[in-house]
């Protein structure tokens, strides 16, 4: 084979080399783009729910009768809730308020469950109504991004990913939405009665 | 150089390389489309807007609710929100707790029902008590864009008039269509601004004890093509296919598929009474 030839061969093996290597580097880059704003669509997701759950308390405590009178001994856990809300920046701060808005909600479905003038009422329907759909779809949404953080840093952890999210500056790893402090334990209440 | 006792040997160590590489490469090929294959997972039927898996709706039931829902997508497609699709399934249980196993908001992402999110997905469990085929549950799950219309309290008080309702406790195709048209009413009316939805339930008696099944299904279609042809070759059977297939949309084989829609959990469990 004549030298020229060789060195076009070798040229163009590089070059071909090269492509394959910038179309993974692409494909890499906005794939981790993608998962990225995955959980942050899917992030924006759960404070939406959040917020509904917070409007809702409000209106809940307000349009069932006969709740007013027993409003005080839940008033705090609600008014600690939306503090704990309206004041939450960080994801941790979002996911006690979370777990304040749960234990808001024990509260107030305990004082509805024990008088049964307030569960006479056909409010109160409406109430476990909207409680059990809202805790339903808070908890979608809770898993859902549970699922992007948990294919983001299985990823991004992964050979060879794992030198494209440094190279490109992602981040290593999202935490997980971990409800606690007490907020896991809202009663399981039969709706189908 | 090599020699050329060595040539032989050589030749044949080529060609083993040569058929491991191929060897490596088709089962390279095939683990990957192994791995690629979805696990399996409840799929709609080719109707979507009518999935009697529990086989437990009959056929009159079951043109009345693809007939319906069929008509809902159609007019409103490209309206306002978006074009309302109502799906509804039947499942057939063990045990009661076998319902637990099926998810709604799975399914209903699946199925991808709706568009922008426009969809209704309903699912009834059926269990079988002594050979009869008894509903047991009746599940609801709302799309996105849904939710803003279509409230719990809603959806229960429609499921109380007329699947939980005693007036139709020995007719369950009545209530299903009363069911039907409750939530067609509430999806014109409230939704897409239409005046009124009109139906009657006594008429709608009368063609349930009136109804014959109407088998118009692909095969009777070619049938009767064929049948009326002098020539029976394949160019034939293929133009006829074609014709077939182009007149597609009335005919019941037409294969209708989710509009793209998903959905965040919202929705109604309701035991039956």
């Amino acid at each position: 084979m004549p030298a020229k030839l060789r060195s076009i061969t070798i040229l163009g093996i590089i070059g071909l080399i090269l492509i394959l290597v910038a179309i993974f580097m692409i494909t890499t880059y906005n794939g981790l783009v993608n998962m990225d704003e995955d959980i942050h669509g899917k992030y924006s997701q759960i404070e939406n729910r959040l917020q509904e759950r917070s409007d809702k308390i409000n209106q809940i405590v307000f349009s069932v009768d006969g709740l007013q009178e027993h409003a005080e001994s839940i008033y705090n856990a609600i008014t600690s809730a939306r503090m704990a809300y309206q004041s939450a920046d960080t994801m941790e701060e979002l996911i006690a308020a979370d777990a304040a808005q749960a234990i808001a909600f024990t509260n107030l479905l305990a004082v509805v469950e024990d008088n049964p003038n307030i569960t006479a009422t056909s409010a109160y329907n409406e109430l476990i109504y909207e409680i059990s759909m809202m805790e339903s779809t808070l908890s979608v949404a809770r898993r859902d991004y549970n699922l992007a953080v948990q294919d983001y840093n299985a990823s991004v952890r992964k050979f060879p990913r794992v030198f494209f999210a440094n190279l490109f500056g992602f981040d290593k790893s999202y935490d997980y939405w971990k409800i606690n402090d007490g907020a896991d334990e809202v009663p399981t209440i039969d709706f189908n009665d | 150089m090599v020699p050329m006792k060595y040539q032989p040997l050589i030749l044949m160590t080529r060609k083993y390389l040569t058929q491991s590489i191929y060897l490596i490469v088709i089962s390279f090929f095939l683990i990957t489309l192994f791995a690629c294959q979805k696990d399996e997972t409840l799929n709609p039927t080719k109707e979507f807007y009518v999935n009697d898996f529990a086989d437990a709706w009959s056929p009159a039931t079951k043109n009345t609710i693809l007939g319906e829902s069929e008509r809902l997508f159609d007019e409103t497609e490209g309206i306002g929100e978006g074009g309302t699709q109502l799906v509804f399934t039947s499942i057939l249980v063990e045990n009661i707790e076998d319902i637990r196993t099926y998810d709604k908001t799975e399914i209903y992402r699946d199925w991808e029902i709706g568009e922008n999110d426009m969809g209704i997905l309903v699912l009834f469990f059926y269990q079988n008590d002594e050979s009869i085929q008894t509903l047991k549950e009746i599940q609801i799950e709302v799309g996105y864009r849904m939710e803003q219309f279509i409230t719990p309290g809603k959806l229960i008080a429609l499921t109380d008039n007329t699947i939980n309702n005693p007036v139709y406790r020995d007719q369950e195709p009545m209530a299903i269509a009363h069911f039907l048209y409750e939530i067609l009413t509430l999806i014109y009316v409230d939704i897409y601004d239409y005046e009124s939805f009109n139906y009657d339930m006594d008429q709608y008696q009368i063609y349930l004890e009136t109804y014959e099944e109407n088998d118009d299904t692909l095969l009777t279609i070619l049938f009767a093509l064929l049948i009326s042809s002098d020539n029976d070759s394949w160019l034939t059977i293929l133009i006829t296919i074609g014709i077939v297939a182009l007149l597609g949309g009335s005919f019941s084989f037409a294969r209708h598929k989710g509009a793209g829609g998903s959905s965040g959990g919202a929705g109604i469990f309701r035991r039956k009474k």
